[in-house]
């Protein structure tokens, strides 16, 4: 965002759901529209450094299902999340794999390491999976 | 065969359920695909869980732990198997690849079929009828399990909740998303997903908007899109063509409920599931239901505890403990009331009651009233209720000992 510009928020933190504007001039930031102090606290935090979980799929190799669902431990920060996606779509891991698993450290350079979000057994068929 | 308790469906309500009816008798879970988790396995983002657990899952992990718990148990699991009907003395033929036709006898059953998603078909889109048009679940499970993307330029028709999650999906694996457009005026997915799926991509969501054509032989080559008025009609002048090579819609789900029907279960029109009573049972005796076979949830976590309460008094009804008094109270939706589950209150069990509504109008500070002939049973205040968003309002145990008459539910400003 860039100075001097306003910008319009929708707090997520309770149903309600208040539309905060954003006025910003120079160094000064001034709110309105929030009903509470969580609204500040959101919208605060969205302009100083926005995150989110990471969840993506990764291939396993000779799994009961081609691909495995991950996530990054931590949240990441936003802007990182499309890169953090490609980076992922080029990473192979083996079945089995356990639930909670890390499978993928260090995720875009965030120091955050990716784990299995489900438990995937070696699969004992002849299928030829994608993942393979 | 014979059993006490058969679950027909494994996803998270028919997992629940199982679970809980496992404690007390044995339990037979009938699942028509090839592993357990219903749609959970292919929702893997994260939000999910976060009443049960007080964490945020993903849909994966919200399953792994319901799978875990049931491998643990002595539930005999019964995966590929297709249920082909019930009757009114819980009798169930179903059918698998190692079995055959099996026949079982149950002394209770809980329906946890879950719901579809509206197709193409439902809504009566005009137009051609090209590759490339998929409803958001089927394109979930092809992007998340497949590993196969179903086109490069999207439109998306619809803004449920599943709509919006694949808005993000397609964007991070890379496609672009033209814009979500929605017949109603609002949104139909919760806020949060709205910002998080939406506005995080500066994705566009054109509301009052809906397609009027498809045009395309053997792929789909664009759509053409209109606003539309307050009565839902397109607004001639307003048309404008989009190429893209993929339609994904998101227009809405419907319990599955044929199983239901074949047995003579009195239904409700305004959930599109069965009557059911706070022990989640059915008009027929012994026969339960539990999840979005009942009606549509927003959150699995209330899935998950519709189930316990159905897998319990399921449970209880094997042992010979369920036949009760049946008052058969009307639960009416009132001012502002699309609809109230459950339908009718039994006052058989001592036991606080959740009741779900869903409004018919968006409304601020509303008053939200149970009361019986003009007597006030419960009331709550809300700061806001939305269409999308369902309302729970819990009527303590020993507040229905008392009722008389039909309840009826009224949300006032």
């Amino acid at each position: 965002m860039s100075e001097n510009e306003n910008r319009t928020f929708i707090c997520i933190q309770c149903p309600v759901g208040c539309t905060v504007l954003v006025e910003r001039a120079g160094d000064a930031v001034r709110l309105s529209g929030n009903q509470c102090k969580r609204g500040e606290e959101y919208v605060m935090q969205e302009l100083a450094n926005p995150t989110r979980v990471l969840t993506t799929t990764i291939w396993i190799r000779h799994g009961t299902h081609p691909l495995l669902p991950v996530r990054s431990r931590e949240e990441i920060r936003k802007e990182l999340m499309k890169a953090c996606v490609r980076e992922l779509s080029r990473v192979h891991v083996e079945a089995p794999v356990k639930c909670g698993e890390v499978v993928h450290k260090n995720v875009g350079g965030t120091g955050i390491d990716v784990v299995a979000t489900r438990s995937i057994e070696r699969r004992n068929h002849e299928k030829i999976h994608p993942g393979d | 065969m014979k059993t006490d308790v058969v679950v027909i469906g494994g996803g998270p309500a028919g997992l629940a359920a199982a679970l809980k009816a496992s404690e007390r008798v044995e339990v037979m879970l009938l699942e028509r695909g090839e592993e357990l988790g219903g749609i959970l396995p292919q929702c893997i983002h994260h939000g999910f869980g976060n009443f049960i657990f007080q964490k945020m899952l993903t849909g994966p992990e919200y399953a792994q732990h319901y799978v875990d718990l049931v491998k643990q148990s002595s539930i005999d699991v019964r995966t590929e198997t297709m249920v082909l009907s019930l009757d009114g003395n819980c009798r169930i033929m179903a059918t698998n690849p190692r079995e055959g036709l099996v026949e079982i006898e149950a002394k209770a059953v809980v329906l946890a079929m879950g719901c579809r998603e509206r197709t193409r078909n439902q809504i009566l889109l005009p137009g051609t009828r090209p590759a490339g048009i998929y409803t958001a679940g089927t394109a979930q499970r092809l992007i998340n399990m497949d590993g196969l993307m179903p086109g490069k330029r999207v439109v998306i028709l619809g803004s449920g909740d599943v709509g919006l999650i694949m808005a993000r999906r397609f964007t991070l694996e890379g496609a672009e998303v033209e814009g979500v457009y929605e017949l109603m005026p609002f949104p139909g997915g919760l806020t949060r997903n709205v910002v998080q799926c939406l506005h995080d991509y500066d994705i566009p969501l054109h509301l009052s908007h809906t397609v009027v054509d498809i045009r395309g032989q053997r792929r789909l080559e664009g759509v053409v899109v209109a606003r539309v008025d307050e009565s839902f009609t397109p607004v001639a002048g307003t048309e404008r063509f989009i190429p893209c090579d993929c339609l994904i819609l998101a227009v809405g789900l419907i319990p599955e409920n044929e199983l239901t029907r074949g047995c003579g279960i009195e239904m409700d029109g305004r959930t599109g599931g069965p009557v059911v009573d706070e022990c989640m049972e059915t008009s027929v005796s012994g026969i339960f239901a539990c999840g979005n076979v009942v009606h549509v949830h927003d959150v699995v976590d209330d899935v998950s505890l519709s189930a316990e309460r159905a897998g319990m008094c399921a449970a209880r009804h094997a042992e010979g403990n369920g036949e009760k008094v049946r008052r058969n109270i009307p639960l009416l939706p009132g001012e502002n009331v699309r609809y109230v589950v459950p339908q009718r209150l039994s006052g058989a069990e001592s036991m606080p009651i959740t009741l779900y509504l869903r409004v018919m109008d968006a409304a601020e500070n509303v008053n939200i009233t149970v009361s019986s002939g003009g007597a006030l049973i419960v009331e709550k205040k809300e700061r806001v209720v939305r269409p999308p968003e369902m309302v729970k309002v819990e009527l303590p145990a020993e507040s229905v000992k008392n009722i008389a008459g039909e309840v009826r539910v009224d949300v006032r400003k």
